[in-house]
């Protein structure tokens, strides 16, 4: 009654750590944390018999039944009302977008109502909200969104968003146990990718939100990044070393509350900074970032703090299109060389 | 016989007129139901919440009047009866998610005027402490969960009240309030279609109380009877009097009563009249002329109540004074603790963002203050 029901297939129980690409460290992390918690449960759209459009809940119907795993209708209202309303009842609800593009639709209850249940009256809501984000991908204005700069201007949401396996599974169960609502945005180039590929703990761990990791050290510069274009930033930083330019990259990892203290130390560390993200330039993260930088770190300052983004239109779907949208290694490569003259 | 949806489901799904608004009698005026499980102390109590919801408003509109309250009063004066009637219905463990014109309903789940005053006064007491305005909060305890200005939400809201309680084996039914303007809105029709899909036990109660701040029903919906829309969710319905308040009881609880049997969704129309604008500011220039005296004189909840309950020799004009006075005295009561609370200290307005042993709270940021 509550979720469709599949017939013969079914999906195997993901292991315990091991080898595990970001999507399979996701699948993982919620997997454990229903085992853990019967307070967690699932919903969303196609989530059920299909194990969603990126196969992230696969499994978990006929491991937890129809009672946990709920399909809705194609309705991000209902997802988003029916995860604050059992968050408030105690339930934590992990509820997908089937891409965050979809977002928009539950918006209104994102902002007004999860958001502020807490500040309001007192009441948490412990839900989170998770699914595909992201360009690159060839998929048009309406499956390529990064929503990040949508949320950070609504006070009561936290979001965070992997660029590793291990920090995927990691910020998941974190994300399921943290009291207030949580938005895990997952980039979808980063899903399947072999290199992302590594071997995680057996144990039971968490990624702290809240924490940005230091994805390269370096003396020179800053990378200050997130998501699919922490490997961009790898990228240009090898490139870079040959030059002698010695690159630090920061992955944030938690996009709100933003880890001010570590992009200051990295700040202080090399005066020099870019900060690189997927989404428009305009109102985009960037703008955040370079003006904590501004005000709280001008002095250790040796040149302008410079903001490396997509240009302000809709993500287009033709490859030369969208490849000159997005910021690439090369404009990283010309950004870092004009910083480096100063 | 051909199968169709509605005999798979073997429901029988349709508009159930019992109780809807009648015409009096050649002389008489408009009274309430006969029929009625209610007992007489009960009865009482009704009238009672009637008062109170009546009472505690028009005392927001005195203090209003001294500038004591900060935001807007909202009157729910005329349709008192449909709130206090169907909340009535609950047992105690279910839950209510009102509107601003649902006072009554949130008054009989057990929240005390004080906490209302207080909350219109913008006190620190008051169960938002400052940060909120009117019923815009919650007790979970009491089966309360205020709305937010954004009509519709809390129906998609409360489904996923019902479905965690589904996962937690508790036998509870809620009733969502929407008007004629919130049924307009994409959330309502979300959440009662998921509502509808999941079979959860939500009792939609719809105030057909004819404006939705200036603008008349007919431009909102097409339809009729705001009941007829449950037909597009295959859920069935009914039409009451919203100003009869035993009926308004009656309905909610049979319609309870199958939602707690596993019916699923029901929706609940009350025909009703506001008689105040939308807020106190409202000057209702756009009100036929008339039409409010006709509610006024015809057809007020109160009045029809203190009718019914002397006619059926249930109370005397004496002991219904008696009721109204206690009312007014607890009312005094509890606008005078409500003035009593200081104000919230500004720098309240830091914390409770998100829990604040993880993440302190939100002051000034120190880079402006040295």
């Amino acid at each position: 009654m509550t979720t469709a029901t599949k017939e013969g297939h079914k999906s195997a129980r993901p292991g315990r750590g091991g080898q595990a690409t970001l999507l399979e460290a996701i699948r993982q992390g919620i997997w454990e944390e229903m085992e853990r918690d019967p307070t967690v449960f699932v919903i969303g759209e196609d989530v059920g018999a299909y194990g969603g459009a990126f196969k992230v809940t696969d499994g978990l119907l006929d491991q937890f039944g129809n009672g946990r795993v709920i399909d809705t209708p194609i309705s991000e209202a209902a997802i988003v009302g029916a995860a604050c309303g059992a968050g408030l009842m105690g339930m934590k609800a992990v509820a997908e977008f089937q891409f965050i593009d979809f977002i928009s639709a539950g918006f209104d209850l994102l902002t007004n109502y999860a958001a502020k249940c807490r500040y309001r009256w007192g009441a948490n809501i412990p839900a989170v909200f998770r699914g595909p984000c992201g360009s690159g991908v060839r998929s048009g204005p309406f499956h390529s969104l990064n929503a990040e700069a949508f949320f950070l201007n609504t006070a009561g949401l936290k979001i965070v968003e992997p660029a590793t396996a291990y920090d995927a599974k990691g910020l998941i169960k974190a994300a399921i146990r943290d009291p207030d609502p949580v938005l895990y945005f997952e980039h979808k180039k980063l899903y399947r990718l072999p290199r992302l590929r590594e071997e995680l703990p057996a144990d039971d761990y968490i990624v702290e939100i809240g924490k940005a990791r230091t994805a390269r050290e370096g003396r020179d510069l800053s990378i200050i990044t997130f998501g699919a274009m922490v490997l961009t930033a790898l990228a240009a930083a090898e490139e870079l070393e040959k030059e002698g330019l010695d690159v630090e990259v920061i992955d944030l990892r938690t996009l709100a509350p933003l880890d001010k203290p570590a992009i200051l130390a990295s700040v202080k560390k090399t005066s020099k900074v870019i900060v690189l993200h997927e989404a428009s330039r305009t109102g985009g993260i960037g703008g955040e970032i370079a003006a904590t930088i501004a005000e709280e770190a001008f002095e250790w300052l040796d040149a302008p703090v410079l903001r490396l983004a997509a240009i302000d239109t809709p993500v287009p779907y033709s490859p030369p299109l969208e490849d000159y949208y997005l910021p690439q290694t090369t404009d990283v490569l010309a950004a870092a060389r004009k910083l480096a003259a100063y | 016989m051909k199968k169709n949806a509605q005999s798979e489901s073997g429901k029988s799904v349709g508009i159930n007129r019992d109780y809807a608004p009648r015409e009096p009698g050649e002389g008489q005026e408009l009274s309430c139901t006969t029929e009625t499980t209610l007992k007489p102390e009960q009865l009482l109590e009704l009238y009672r919440y009637l008062q109170l919801t009546r009472l505690v408003e028009e005392r927001l509109v005195n203090l209003s009047r001294q500038t004591k309250v900060v935001g807007g009063v909202f009157r729910s004066l005329g349709q008192e009866a449909t709130a206090v009637g169907t909340a009535y219905a609950l047992a105690p463990q279910d839950f209510i998610t009102p509107l601003i014109r649902d006072l009554g309903a949130v008054l009989v789940k057990g929240i005390r005027p004080r906490e209302i005053f207080a909350q219109y006064m913008a006190k620190a007491w008051g169960p938002s402490g400052g940060r909120d305005l009117n019923i815009h909060f919650g007790d979970m305890a009491r089966g309360f969960i205020g709305p937010i200005s954004h009509l519709g939400d809390m129906i998609p809201v409360m489904t996923g009240v019902l479905l965690a309680a589904r996962m937690q084996q508790k036998p509870l039914v809620a009733i969502a309030y929407i008007g004629d303007g919130g049924m307009s809105t994409g959330a309502f029709h979300e959440g009662l279609n998921f509502a509808a899909v999941q079979k959860l036990p939500l009792l939609v109660v719809a105030e057909y109380n004819h404006y939705a701040y200036s603008t008349p029903t007919s431009l909102q919906t097409a339809v009729k009877d705001l009941a007829e829309k449950a037909a597009g969710y295959n859920i069935p319905a009914a039409v009451v009097d919203g100003n009869d308040v035993v009926a308004c009881y009656e309905v909610t609880r049979r319609a309870a009563e199958l939602a707690r049997n596993g019916a699923g969704a029901f929706l609940i129309e009350a025909k009703t009249y506001r008689r105040r604008g939308h807020a106190e500011h409202d000057d209702q220039r756009y009100v036929p002329a008339g039409e409010i005296e006709w509610w006024e004189q015809h057809n007020d909840p109160i009045d029809r109540y203190e009718r019914y309950l002397l006619e059926r020799q249930i109370a005397t004009k004496e002991k219904l004074t008696e009721i109204t006075a206690v009312v007014l005295r607890e009312i005094e009561e509890d606008c005078a603790w409500a003035e009593s609370s200081p104000m919230p200290e500004p720098e309240k307005a830091a914390y409770g963002v998100f829990d604040n042993s993880i993440v302190p709270p939100a002051f000034r940021p120190e880079v402006l203050q040295d």
